[in-house]
């Protein structure tokens, strides 16, 4: 018996952790201009490439900015592409998932076809691919792995909306007349959206690492501005006099995507017990 | 058996068919931006007209999709607007080394998924289960990139053991060859378990659970008995088919890794590709690349296929 | 490691007292509550109840196998003399599948998908006896052939979802019979399989119990074939048994009213004539039996000193019930 307590004690800690994270995260994303000391644009070439110290915490960079100020503000962007990149996929995704669902046959099947070769390519691959035409910037990249995440988001909204649709209450709105755009709203909506949510926590995870992937790349946010990925793609040049850059960013990332993923997984934890152990 | 292989690579070749549109439509996504990549932002509208004309993207996009279909089915990916040379034997030269990387990786991450993650389906809810749930969780958020970074950080610069990047081939030297492949294999295998890690554990835990299972027991076999000839293969069979999912993560980080180590793979010949704002280049590099991950899952879709007896002799009609 | 000799003198099984509880977020859940029975040389001794009553949990403590999060609290199992609650898990698992054979329901879920029927089937023969591969295959061909399979060699090739349901509940009989077992526990061996191929598989049994002279510990809630198939039976409700003696006796005198509900509820043994009366209510759960008699809520003879433990009744030789209204010709009719 207390094993089994112990677990599940383990479970809410770490679905705790991982609110813990992304509160942070998001916390520095919001607040960044007052918790920051320094703007994360201030030169002070004096203090170039200098370890943690009194004056700036976590060391300077190659030009003498405060890594601390950095990381703080680097989170916008982190924040910002994962919100705008899960709202696009989200949005496209359910709407193709629910009208596949709802229309059934032949239209189903191309539209899940499509989505399953789209779910195949390396994600990287088709976010560099796509960024070739529409340009290699911040905003570019939050469209393009938007995109990439649409397949996810529509197979499991095609799921929930099939299962939903054998529900009785479809059939009894039907029966009344309700228009078929007012079934999908009031009826069915609200059964995707639940599982939906699991999955965008997963996804917020997944957005922040692939932006700091095309940001590493030097694909994504361009310098000055800030992000982990090209703070890292920086440090890279520097590991061997300061080493702080690169482990700073990267832990920040990590803690980030940690946090991410605690809460999903959590959420699923929570919301959907039976599909767990 | 012949007719489980040949439905899957039925299946494949019009995989590919999609997957080369899918390509050809994203790199085309915005209108006229190959000319003014190549040609850069103060290109007269005249240069830009002649480029196009010259290189054919001014036709409409199935005339030019299906005229690079032809040339690639010939195995002519193109050549680069940059250099003139052609893209198809640079992406055949590079080819083993993205293969070998990729193989390596893949190696380390089952040789550390299969074993734990079934050690920690069969301590279920014990220590060993959640030392291992954790340290899923934790791979699993590293990314494979800040990774590398610190190994060679530690290794590299600090321990002084192996060196932070460069290739030498495998026939040329195989030691030094290996010895440059121990960071980027780790780095990419590492982050890669992680998920492999819990899919075997899910498998194995359903296995364990079920009434085959407790026929052995009921037989008084063993627990390594009961794991080996019983539990193992049919848990096999699931992993691999979800697990396939994990080559174009695993594919994915090829990108990334080559231009960490600097090695010539068709990965950093994507990132050239996309610097250099290099049309043939790109595409050709992604689609092989695409094509190598297709290929794979397929592979491991047949081979699971193959380990099912339930696939692989349906039951007749008439039993 | 050298078992003791056979004891065919004594009873094959014997469980006295036994008590099986759980620990579940509602409370304590004693799903076995002093369970004793006992099973003869040679016996087809029939435990019938609805699902929910213990029959199961019973039957997989006698193998030494309850699942993680079962508690014995209490009581004694005895097979052949010997006490299984004494053993190390080692000897446990040496007697399982040699000494004592578990034929379970489904049979298509209980086998090994990925493995050849022929292999399963000889497999003890491996596990207990050390036997090489080959040897062990060929009696697994003997033992579908003893199980009437109809072409053994082929069949024992082939792989688990190639057979029909009766093939492989056969196939299950034969895997329990590979080291001629003194006990065969078969839990609703027959309940997932139509009428005709039911009779051939219990056909199979009996002559089991013939030729070899094994006891056979038979859980069903059918009683209809417990009428024609065993010697003895106990009737279980909620975790506890209330009734037990020769099936015959049981039959023509009914002397709890479960048991008699059982009766009236069950088409085949009823007769055609009457009308099927179903038992109203439902069995209490294990965290929230009522005090005293389990039955008390859904028993149309339930009168005030049921509100108290019910006390054992003998009705005649080896058939007692555990009612306070044992025997009356009421309950009988």
């Amino acid at each position: 018996m207390s094993a089994f307590a112990d677990y599940s004690v383990r479970r809410h800690g770490l679905l705790t952790l991982g609110v813990a994270l992304v509160a942070m995260v998001v916390l520095s994303a919001v607040f960044a201009p007052w918790i920051a000391p320094y703007s994360p644009y201030d030169l002070d070439v004096a203090v170039m490439l200098e370890g943690p110290s009194r004056a700036h915490w976590l060391g300077t960079d190659e030009l003498g900015r405060d890594v601390l100020s950095r990381t703080i503000f680097a989170a916008q962007i982190s924040v910002k592409v994962a919100l705008f990149a899960v709202g696009v996929g989200l949005t496209g995704g359910t709407i193709i998932g629910m009208l596949a669902a709802y229309c059934g046959g032949l239209v189903d099947m191309v539209l899940m076809r499509l989505m399953e070769l789209l779910f195949s390519f390396p994600a990287i691959l088709l976010a560099v691919v796509l960024m070739a035409s529409l340009g290699t910037n911040v905003l570019n990249a939050m469209l393009a792995i938007g995109i990439i995440f649409i397949p996810g988001f529509a197979r499991l909204a095609r799921a929930s909306t099939l299962s939903a649709l054998q529900q009785q209450y479809v059939e009894a709105a039907r029966s009344i007349g309700m228009s078929h755009s007012r079934i999908i709203m009031r009826e069915l909506l609200p059964n995707v959206v639940t599982p939906l949510l699991v999955e965008a926590a997963v996804a917020f995870a997944y957005a922040v690492l692939l932006e700091s992937a095309l940001s590493f790349l030097g694909l994504g946010a361009q310098p000055p501005e800030p992000s982990w990925g090209n703070m890292l793609n920086t440090g890279r040049g520097f590991m061997a006099q300061a080493p702080w850059l690169s482990i700073v960013p990267g832990s920040a990332l990590f803690l980030c995507v940690l946090g991410f993923n605690l809460l999903g997984d959590g959420l699923r934890d929570m919301l959907d017990p039976h599909l767990r152990d | 058996m012949a007719r489980l292989i040949l439905t899957r690579l039925a299946l494949f070749v019009p995989t590919l068919f999609a997957a080369s549109v899918i390509l050809f439509i994203a790199i085309n996504v915005v209108p006229g931006s190959a000319a003014r990549s190549a040609l850069g932002v103060d290109a007269t509208p005249q240069a830009i007209m002649r480029f196009e004309a010259s290189n054919g993207l001014n036709r409409p996009l199935a005339v030019q999709y299906t005229e690079w279909l032809g040339k690639a089915l010939r195995g002519d990916l193109g050549t680069s607007f940059q250099n003139r040379v052609p893209v198809a034997p640079e992406i055949l030269k590079r080819l083993p080394t993205t293969l070998e990387l990729a193989i390596l990786a893949f190696l380390l991450a089952n040789a550390i998924a299969l074993p734990l993650g079934a050690l920690a389906a069969l301590r279920h809810r014990g220590t060993a289960d959640i030392a291992i749930s954790t340290l899923a969780t934790i791979l699993g958020a590293i990314p494979s990139f800040w990774l590398a970074t610190l190994l060679v950080l530690i290794f590299s610069l600090r321990l002084k053991l192996l060196p932070a990047g460069g290739y030498t081939p495998f026939f040329d030297n195989p030691r030094q060859n290996l010895t440059q492949m121990i960071l980027p294999a780790v780095s990419l295998g590492l982050v890669s378990s992680a998920l492999l890690l819990r899919i075997m554990r899910t498998t194995m835990l359903e296995v364990l659970n079920s009434d085959y299972i407790r026929t052995a027991h009921a037989k008084g076999a063993p627990e390594w008995i009961v794991i080996t000839r019983h539990a193992l293969r049919n848990a096999l069979i699931p992993y691999l088919t979800v697990g396939a999912v994990e080559f174009g993560f695993l594919f994915g980080g090829v990108v990334v890794i080559e231009d960490i180590f600097r090695l010539p793979g068709i990965g950093s010949l994507v990132l050239v590709g996309i610097i250099n704002r290099d049309y043939p280049v790109l595409l050709g590099s992604a689609l092989v690349i695409t094509i190598i991950v297709l290929f794979a899952n397929m592979l491991v879709d047949t081979f699971a296929g193959l380990l099912d007896p339930r696939q692989l002799r349906p039951r007749e009609a008439g039993r | 490691m050298a078992l003791p000799p056979r004891d065919r003198a004594g009873q094959t099984l014997e469980i006295r007292d036994l008590s099986i509880a759980f620990s579940t977020p509602r409370g304590h859940a004693r799903v076995v509550d002093n369970v004793s029975l006992s099973i003869g040389a040679g016996e087809i001794v029939g435990v019938i109840g609805e699902s929910g009553s213990g029959k199961t949990l019973t039957a997989l403590a006698a193998l030494g196998m309850l699942p993680r999060g079962a508690r014995i609290e209490s009581g004694r199992i005895l097979l052949g003399g010997e006490s299984l609650l004494d053993m190390t898990e080692r000897e446990r698992r040496a007697m399982r599948g040699d000494r004592v054979a578990y034929i379970p329901q489904d049979a298509l879920r209980s086998l090994n998908p990925t493995l050849r029927v022929g292999v399963q089937v000889g497999e003890p023969l491996v596990v207990h006896r050390a036997t090489p591969w080959n040897i062990a295959k060929r009696k697994g061909v003997d033992l579908l052939a003893a199980v009437h399979l109809r072409d053994p060699e082929r069949q024992a090739e082939e792989y688990p979802h190639q057979f029909s349901g009766g093939m492989q509940q056969r196939a299950m009989i034969a895997m329990g019979l590979c080291l001629e077992p003194q006990l065969l526990i078969a839990d609703e061996p027959t309940t997932a399989l139509d009428v005709t191929v039911q009779a051939q598989v219990l056909q199979l049994v009996r002559e089991i119990r013939r030729e070899h002279g094994t006891s056979i510990f038979f859980i069903t809630h059918d009683l209809g074939v417990v009428a024609d198939f065993c010697d003895r039976v106990y009737v279980m409700y909620a975790g506890a048994i209330v009734e037990e003696g020769p099936v015959d006796r049981i039959f023509e005198r009914p002397s709890h009213p479960y048991t008699r509900g059982l009766l009236r509820a069950t088409p085949a043994v009823h007769g055609s004539k009457e009308a099927l009366v179903p038992i109203p209510g439902q069995i209490p759960l294990a965290t929230e039996r009522p005090e005293g008699c389990r039955f008390v809520d859904r028993c149309a003879f339930a009168i005030a000193p049921c509100r108290s433990p019910p006390p054992w009744v003998e009705i005649e030789a080896n058939h007692r019930a555990l009612c306070v209204r044992a025997g009356e010709a009421e309950i009988a009719a």
